[in-house]
């Protein structure tokens, strides 16, 4: 479903560059779910960013079913970030002032659903996630495990291919980090492809698939039997 | 197009937060949306009162004199003129086939007198029986001036409707009772209907007497004016041939030299008014581009630091979908709704000293929608002018960077 093939993203601090990735090689099918491990600065949420459309390669080739990314137009790309993938940040990204429906409202606007369609949908999303009933709150007004819970119903209300998280329990305490967890199995039982960046290992362990990377290069890519 | 009502309640979303910041902000647009209205406003009052006025004046008719209306500083010259007098009068009666109305008109100003009771400044006016013709008037009581009465410099006079309700009781019978006109017993032969003013003067405090009868008494230091109005308005200008020749060939002026008189029509006034309030217009284009531009400075600038205030809602909206366009039109609506804000508030501070400006002066002021087109239209382009800088660098924002910013 997806394929890196020698991808670089080179950052320019100064006068120098940074290889946040190196020559990166990578294959993901769909229905997998993977974990990015690695030590800080080693490119994994680069790597994310990349995978989720957010930020473009230096060099190489994306394709994304086959299609390649790198010379997509704007509006393509917008409609691919909309549609086709789905994100899942550690500061949760939620609009402040805007209360949780509107936000998991938001892809649909932008994906062009009708307002009428949009409510329903959006509360069923939310009550995916089990806050079918906070509709009404601000993110100000969410404690930081249901904020997540707002920003993953986001994630999905489009129901995309691919889900990327980028160290989602990452802010969150061990008790509400399982909790997200579960509804990420949740979602992956579904038959979605499910990306997800951390440092915990017992976080890992939710995934088929682990991937160590180190200075922008996969180190390891093991596969649970 | 969904997403345009999500774009105008993210401006609201912005600008409420910021209620005072963007009144502020507005200041200059409000200032030049309230000049446009107010002086837009002035001069569609003035137009319509003064086309009114003007058409009072008789589309048709032109005025002979010795001094034009519309000089251009050339006083010294007209004075050396010879007066216009009855001989003009004559030789245009007998002379110009196509004036078919040849009225003269002199005035003096003066106080009149019934019994005990006294107006004072009438204007007096000495005609022909032909005045109505032109001017319009219609009679309440009596009847008007005869050529007889003309010819023979009979003591007669019609009053005007205010005199009349000076000297007169209610009631009262005036007509066939002796006046005083500056120690002159004059007939009352007649009453006109109420006339109303012209240019903010009454024509209502006036009489009208034969012109050969205030010329008795007042002969060369009356100033008169001949109106001259031909059959049908179309032949306007054949009538002015025929004047210029008439005249120049009773005032003997050489065929080397200048007309010594005047042809006066209301045309030359109107032309005269027009460039008065082109300069108006240009004032007020002046005052509110600067204005304007000043407001839209203040707008771009405001915007720009709306853009940096919210790189990162701008990042999560790319993040999940927005496109350029659409963060484009929410940064451009933004300003719109910004400038439209100052733009009603202008238009509500340049009605109402347009208002206040004809409540003290007496210079007319019409609400006009064409002054409200003009400041909405203007607050627009000042908005998607200097809001499309901002608003595209908000658009062309990359969706990571956008994120990072702190
Ligand atoms: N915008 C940027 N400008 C310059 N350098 C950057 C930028 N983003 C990332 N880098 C550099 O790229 C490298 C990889 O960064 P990245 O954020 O992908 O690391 P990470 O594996 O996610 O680390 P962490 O676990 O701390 O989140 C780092 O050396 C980082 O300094
Ligand atoms: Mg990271």
């Amino acid at each position: 479903m997806i394929k890196l093939e020698k991808v670089d993203k080179i950052y320019k601090v100064g006068a120098e560059d940074v290889h946040a990735l190196r020559r990166f090689d990578f294959t993901i099918d769909k229905g997998e779910y993977i974990a990015i491990m690695g030590p800080s600065g080693s490119g994994k949420s680069t790597l994310l960013n990349i995978l989720g459309l957010l930020d473009v390669p230096t060099n190489g080739v994306y394709l994304f079913n086959n299609e390649d990314v790198t010379v997509m137009s704007d509006a393509r790309l917008a409609e691919f970030r909309n549609k086709r993938v789905g994100f899942i940040f550690q500061t949760f990204n939620l609009l402040p002032r805007t209360n949780a429906l509107h936000n998991v409202e938001l892809p649909l606007i932008y994906g062009k659903k009708s307002p009428a369609a949009r409510k329903g949908i959006a509360l069923e999303a939310l009550e995916a996630v089990g806050l079918g009933d906070r509709w009404k709150h601000k993110p100000n007004e969410l404690s930081g495990g249901q904020r997540q819970r707002v920003a993953i119903a986001r994630a999905i209300v489009n129901e995309p291919e691919i889900i990327l998280a980028d160290e989602p329990t990452g802010n969150l305490d061990s008790k509400t980090g399982a909790e997200i967890m579960d509804i990420i199995d949740n979602i992956h039982r579904k038959g979605n492809t499910i990306i997800l960046v951390t440092h915990e290992d017992y976080i890992a362990d939710h995934a088929d698939r682990i991937i160590h990377l180190l200075d922008g290069q996969i180190e390891s890519d093991k596969r649970r039997e | 197009m969904y997403f345009l009502s999500e774009s105008i309640k993210a401006a609201f979303t912005s600008l409420t937060k910021h209620k005072l910041r963007a009144i502020l902000t507005t200041l200059g647009i409000i200032i030049g949306i309230a000049t446009i209205i107010t002086i837009v406003s002035l001069i569609e009052g003035l137009n319509k009162t003064v086309k009114d006025q003007f058409s009072q004046l008789g589309t048709s008719v032109l005025y002979i004199s010795k001094y034009p209306w519309v000089s251009h500083g050339r006083w010294y010259e007209y004075r050396k003129r010879k007066p216009i007098t009855t001989d003009e009068l004559e030789a245009i009666e007998s002379r110009c086939p196509t004036a078919a109305y040849v009225v003269p008109i002199a005035d003096i100003y003066t106080d009149v007198k019934y019994e005990e009771k006294k107006s004072e400044a009438v204007q007096v006016t000495g005609t022909n029986a032909l005045y109505p013709f032109i001017q319009g008037v219609n009679l309440e009581n009596g009847r008007f001036l005869t050529d007889f009465e003309y010819k023979h410099r009979q003591r007669v006079a019609i009053l005007g409707w205010e005199v009349y309700n000076i000297l007169f009781e209610e009631g009262d019978d005036p007509l066939d009772k002796w006046i005083m006109i500056a120690n002159k017993k004059v007939k009352v032969i007649g009453v006109m209907e109420k006339r109303g003013s012209f240019f903010g003067e009454s024509q209502d405090n006036q009489i009208l007497v034969p012109f050969t009868t205030l010329e008795k008494y007042y002969g060369k230091r009356l100033y008169m004016t001949i109106m001259v109005m031909p059959e049908s308005p179309d032949k306007l200008e054949i009538l002015r041939d025929e004047l210029i020749i008439a005249l120049r060939q009773v005032r003997q002026v050489p065929s080397w030299e200048e007309n010594d008189f005047s042809i006066n029509g209301q045309e030359a006034l109107l032309d005269e008014y027009n460039k008065t309030t082109k300069v108006l217009y240009a004032a007020m284009i002046a005052i509110s581009a600067l204005a304007l531009l000043v407001g839209g400075i203040g707008i771009m600038n405001i915007m720009l630091i709306s853009v940096s205030e919210r790189t990162k809602e701008i990042g999560i909206r790319k993040a999940i979908g927005a496109r350029k366009t659409h963060i484009l039109m929410q940064f451009l609506i933004e300003a719109l709704i910004l400038c439209w804000v100052g733009g009603v508030i202008g238009a509500a501070v340049g009605f109402g000293l347009a208002g206040f400006v004809s409540l003290v002066t007496p210079v007319p002021s019409a609400v006009s929608v064409k002054a409200a087109i003009m400041g909405f239209i203007f607050s627009s382009s000042v908005a998607i002018f200097f809001g499309i800088f901002p608003a595209g660098k908000a658009a062309r924002l990359n969706p990571i960077d956008a994120l990072r910013y702190e």
